[in-house]
């Protein structure tokens, strides 16, 4: 054989062989995994608020939404293999996953002046947690914020001498009794209430429960609450229990009664204050609910325009029950935490603190959603009612977070179960209340 | 082997002495060069074919089926959770027999479908939510058990509705249109169905693909055929053994490898006309019934019949399909074949024109 045929040969072997054994493989983009509890329209703000990040970055984010978010996580935690990053259901799961060590600080991703130029500092006490050497480090970041002292009301259906009521600039608790036991004499039940979320079931009512707590006692024996030194059994919880129960209890109080309560979804207990002949006016939630609102439809169900924040939904601030109660704000926030520490993972959270990434989800008609970073101008909001949210809780003077959220996870999930028994045995309250206790003295 | 016609040109001397030598290794190179072309090329196809084949057979039906019994069993489960709740079974037997059983097949399913994939995989992270959630509408359900019987125990003090919400509450979380345990499912059934539906249109399958074979193959017989002539005209040879089974063997792995495509053809064509629409169809039909019963249970409506899957039929559908993926796989002999075949139709080639080589290496 001659050498240029016989090297002609040894190629076309070699190119076989290169080709049969199919070596080459394109390098894999770098992905992002993030579990959350966003789904629906809180989904889609979330995905466009990372589209940017992605585009920016070339860095993948591989998001999966559930209602159950926090069993997700716990599982995924048990088995070994949790998401780089995850929405954390509460401040007290925050501090319980620092001090574990699964979470992983995320101070290297963040710029320390940064945040405290752009985050006040309430906010920023919340995004930080002992890990298990005791020492505190940034442990997640806030995604979106919610004020929850708020009450919603459609302004076209409310009868003229109640809504002049309702909205009157200085209501206080027993007006608002007044007006809702006149709305209850003229046939329709004032509140819609739904403590339907899956898993979470009850904490719409805890929500009521916190707020009332907060407006009857104060911000003082709030904290001592929250913080597990206050027993269950004392007076301003049992008041608190006690005058939620005389809402949700009393017959023609609520859209539906008790059984209603039970099964509806929260996101659509106030659909009926929206139908054309309204099944109840009133409805108490966070501000997230206008996300909720904006997908319902004014009329019959199925039918009609979608309802328009100002036009169709407004919301008052929840009344103080007491002079000690005056003034106070309940809020919450949905905070990110990192599992897996890696580059991507790093990048993504610091571009979800700034001002570029919030104003992508905020200023989505209808998302509901409210930045806490001072940074985001009021102006990039899309209506009325999300701009004097925005206002009212970057302006309150007296700010709580949610108290379920910040109580340790076992006092939570007790509290949320609570809440449905005694919807459902309303006699029980002392031994509910009693039963609570018992797991404040090992929860703590 | 009998004396050429004529004494090799090299003894006679002139320009033939040298060109014929020349010849007979430039034929023999063309020879193996069509040779390990064919070679190549009856492989990549093959390999193509088996791929397909193997993928659909061990990793994406399999995928398929799971993800999709799994959809049914938990559909099944929650119908059956109602089912012992309105008849009041749950008194003494919680959820039921048949509501363990949903979950515990559900709960295989989705470990077989985690072992098919790929660490880190989106998939496989999908899986850990789902998982989760089936973790979630079980504690559920013990709840709403729990409640239930507490709410018997309590009699008039309970209003009764509490285990009532809890079963309302794991039927929700299954059911959700967004993120519930179903539309997580259904998010890994649905890439699975259409990734099976690629796979058995793939064009490694398609007859249309032996035309690329056509020509080393034709190549490869040109090339015996052409040594054949150059034998005879030079050395009275009238006809080669080792080149007419180099012929023969050329010719049979065109033919294996044609009946091996069209083979896989027709049982790919006949997967993805019957025997995938068929499975698919019955689940779906299945998997509606099954949602029917449990939706008119949890509104306190008894179905008309007493429910269930029909775990024989959908075997049954199974079964079929695995007989075709049986058949179109019936080519893996080619992977031996294919060498043996290509390596004796270059040793035959290059028997055949060894004894004329000699003779010229044995002149010089």
């Amino acid at each position: 054989m001659t050498r240029t045929a016989s090297h002609a040969l040894l190629a076309l072997v070699l190119a076989a062989a290169c080709l049969l054994c199919g070596c080459a493989s394109p390098a894999a983009a770098a992905t992002v995994t993030v579990l959350g509890s966003w789904t629906g329209e809180e989904e889609s703000g979330f995905l466009a608020m990372i589209r940017g990040f992605e585009e920016k970055y070339g860095i993948q984010v591989d998001y999966t939404g559930t209602r159950d978010a926090s069993a997700v996580l716990a599982s995924d935690l048990e088995n070994g293999n949790p998401p780089d990053l995850a929405v954390l259901a509460t401040p007290g799961e925050l501090r319980q996953e620092a001090a574990n060590g699964t979470l992983v600080p995320i101070d290297a991703a963040l710029s320390s002046a940064r945040l405290t130029s752009e985050y006040g500092p309430g906010w920023l006490h919340l995004m930080r947690a002992a890990g298990p050497s005791g020492a505190s480090h940034y442990y997640a970041i806030i995604v979106k914020a919610a004020l929850k002292s708020v009450i919603w009301y459609d302004p076209r259906k409310m009868p003229p001498r109640d809504l002049a009521l309702l909205t009157s600039p200085r209501l206080t608790w027993g007006q608002l009794k007044e007006l809702t036991a006149n709305l209850a004499a003229a046939g329709t039940a004032p509140w819609c209430m739904g403590f339907e979320d899956s898993s979470s079931s009850g904490w719409p009512g805890t929500d009521w429960i916190e707020d009332i707590l907060l407006h009857q006692s104060g911000p003082g024996v709030y904290d001592s609450w929250v913080a597990g030194t206050l027993p269950w059994t004392s007076a301003p919880v049992v008041r608190a229990w006690q005058a939620f129960g005389q809402i949700a209890l009393t017959p023609g109080q609520v859209y539906g009664g008790i059984r209603a309560e039970l099964l509806t979804n929260y996101g659509q207990a106030g659909q009926p204050m929206f139908a054309s002949k309204p099944g109840c006016y009133l409805d108490h939630e966070g501000s997230f609910i206008t996300g909720f609102y904006t997908q319902d439809r004014l009329g019959a169900p199925g039918s009609g325009a979608h309802p328009r924040p100002g036009t169709d939904f407004r919301f008052v601030p929840f009344p103080a029950l007491t002079a000690a109660g005056q003034g106070a704000e309940e809020v919450a926030g949905d905070l990110l935490g990192m599992f897996h520490d890696t580059a991507a993972a790093r990048e993504l959270i610091a571009y979800l603190t700034t001002p570029q990434a919030q104003e992508a989800w905020i200023s989505r008609p209808g998302s509901g959603a409210i930045s806490v970073n001072r940074l985001v101008p009021l102006s990039d909001y899309p209506d009325p009612v999300s701009r004097d949210l925005a206002q009212d809780l970057t302006r309150a003077a007296d700010v709580r977070f949610d108290a379920s959220d910040s109580m340790p996870q076992a006092m939570q999930n007790a509290f949320y179960s609570a809440v449905l028994e005694y919807l459902d045995s309303p006699g029980q309250l002392s031994v509910i209340l009693r039963g609570l206790d018992q797991v404040r003295k090992t929860a703590y | 082997m009998s004396a050429p016609r004529t004494a090799p040109s090299a003894a006679r001397g002139g320009r033939p002495r040298r060109t014929t030598p020349v010849q007979l290794r430039r034929l023999l190179i063309v020879l193996l060069a069509c040779t390990v072309l064919f070679w190549i090329t009856a492989t990549v196809l093959q390999r193509g074919m088996q791929s397909v084949t193997q993928s659909v057979r061990d990793t994406t039906f399999p995928a398929y089926l799971d993800a999709i019994q799994a959809r049914a069993a938990l559909s099944d489960a929650d119908r059956a959770a109602w089912q012992s709740f309105r008849s009041g079974a749950a008194q003494l037997t919680g959820p039921g027999q048949q509501y363990q059983n949903d979950i515990t097949n559900a709960g295989q399913a989705i470990e077989r479908l985690a072992a098919l994939g790929t660490p880190g995989s989106p998939e496989n992270s999908l899986l850990q939510t789902i998982s989760g959630q089936l973790v979630n509408y079980q504690g559920l359900v013990e709840q709403a058990d729990a409640e239930y019987r507490r709410d018997i125990a309590l009699g008039t003090a309970s209003r009764g509705d509490l285990g009532f919400a809890y079963l309302t509450y794991a039927s929700n979380a299954m059911r959700d249109p967004q993120g519930g345990l179903l539309a997580s499912i259904g998010q890994l059934a649905g890439p699975d169905q259409q990734a099976l539906r690629g796979q058995l249109a793939s064009p490694w399958a398609d007859p249309a693909l032996l035309l690329v074979l056509a020509v080393p193959a034709l190549c490869t017989l040109a090339g015996i055929a052409a040594a054949q002539a150059f034998l005879r005209r030079r050395f009275n040879r009238a006809v080669s053994v080792p080149l007419l089974l180099a012929a023969a063997a050329a010719c049979a792995l065109s033919v294996w490898l044609i009946a091996a495509t069209l083979r896989a053809d027709s049982a790919f064509a006949a997967a993805r006309a019957t025997a995938l629409p068929r499975l698919t169809g019955l689940w779906q039909a299945q998997i509606r019934t099954v949602d029917a019963e449990a939706a008119a249970l949890r509104a306190s409506v008894p179905p008309a019949s007493p429910g269930g899957l029909d775990a024989a039929a959908t075997q049954r559908a199974s079964s079929a399909f695995g007989a075709d993926m049986t058949s179109a796989a019936a080519a893996d002999g080619l992977t031996a074949g294919i060498p043996a075949l290509a390596v004796a139709i270059a040793v035959l080639g290059y028997l055949g024109f060894r004894p004329r080589l000699n003779e010229y290496r044995g002149l010089q």
